[in-house]
């Protein structure tokens, strides 16, 4: 392993977290399924954030819930994603966004929903994108199996695994 | 009172009683599986565990592994979803017992005769239990019918998380390892478990039919 590699922290993200850092960090999130994976980044100053979103909107849910795990929704985690970001010495008018992940698994059998949980997720995060003019510059979403996603805060590459 | 699971931790009378219904639970599925397979099939000691969405690093399982999960969602007295996780060669391993096809890796899901002897072996496991804990706890629990996916573990046990939106605080882990040995003695083992999501209300019911 070179010696880069080894200098390189690594932060992994499970259900509900979000983070933001700066340079020789890897954001990972393994065996990402239904669940979306937003990474912002902001590439002059090499700032990057992500987060594991569970569910589509915090509108219905607990304020407790939604100010504890703002990453856990995909409203709450682009507003929260981004004012870290900001706080952390980000160009807000520079960052892109990478989303990745709802899938729809358990694809044999019957559905027990008549809704697609991934593809609200991936609706939710392309609206709200949308809605704050952060333009889409990688995208893999959809399909029936899981992704491991890391995020190389160093140049803002994502390398994506699958079975 | 103790909240019966609070970070992670969980109240010793109520994992004592879970660990004793679910061993007579692998018990019964375990002659069940037997008896649908026509094979020798051994059982250890169940071990229970409660956690939250990390409940993988709990029972120590690496997120990524492969594995079969089998989800259904539990209905009337007791509310919430159940997932068995399977070792995937054990599935395949049963799966060729059953269908007496030489199956070697995940494309035997795309087989119509496969998957329903996936099926048949999934519901044998999940109508065993639930028939054991219904009559433990002296509750009727229906089960929708199944959902089946192949694919990294982590992935199947967040799914049922956002379909129910559940606390993360109700998440409940019996280990059951089951080996089967098929007629030329082939041991195929499985290290597998069952996730158990029961909403806020459903584990207090749970407690109270246990006697805690």
């Amino acid at each position: 392993m070179i010696l880069a590699e080894l200098m390189t922290e690594k932060a992994v993200l499970n259900i509900g977290n979000l983070k933001v850092a700066r340079g020789d960090v890897k954001l990972v999130i393994y065996a990402l399924g239904s669940c979306v994976c937003i990474c912002l980044y902001d590439k002059t100053t090499k700032t990057g954030g992500m987060a594991h979103v569970l569910l589509p909107s915090s509108k219905e849910a607990n304020k407790d819930s939604v100010a504890g795990e703002p990453g856990k929704y995909a409203d709450s985690a682009l507003d929260e994603l981004l004012l870290r970001m900001k706080n952390s010495g980000a160009d807000v008018g520079n960052i892109k966004a990478k989303v990745f992940g709802g899938a729809r698994m358990f694809a044999m059998g019957t559905p027990l929903l008549d809704y697609d949980i991934g593809r609200m997720n991936i609706d939710a995060v392309m609206t709200g994108l949308s809605e704050r003019a952060i333009p889409i510059d990688e995208s893999d979403v959809g399909g029936t199996f899981a992704r491991t996603v890391v995020f190389d805060l160093n140049d803002g590459s994502v390398t994506i695994k699958h079975r | 009172m103790m909240k019966l699971i609070n970070d992670k931790q969980i109240d010793p009378d109520f994992k004592d009683a879970i660990k004793e219904f679910g061993n007579i639970c692998v018990g019964r599925t375990s002659v069940a599986l037997g008896k649908m397979l026509g094979s020798r099939v051994y059982i250890e000691p169940p071990t229970v565990r409660a956690g939250d969405t990390d409940i993988l690093a709990e029972i120590g399982i690496n997120k990524e592994k492969i594995m079969v999960g089998i989800l259904m969602s539990m209905e009337e007295s007791i509310e919430g979803a159940m997932l068995f996780i399977v070792e995937k060669q054990f599935v395949i391993d049963a799966a060729r017992i059953m269908t007496k096809k030489d199956i070697k890796d995940l494309t035997f899901m795309e087989d119509e005769e496969s998957l329903s002897a996936i099926k048949d072996l999934a519901n044998i496991m999940a109508a065993s239990y639930m028939k054991e804990i219904g009559d433990y706890i002296k509750m009727r629990i229906f089960l929708s019918p199944m959902m089946v996916g192949v694919d990294m573990v982590g992935a199947l046990v967040s799914f049922p998380l956002a379909y129910l939106e559940l606390s993360r605080k109700n998440v409940i882990s019996i280990g059951a390892s089951f080996a089967l040995v098929d007629e030329n003695g082939h041991k195929s083992e499985d290290t597998g478990h069952i996730i158990v999501f029961p909403d806020e209300e459903s584990v207090t019911k749970l407690a109270k039919a246990l006697g805690i």
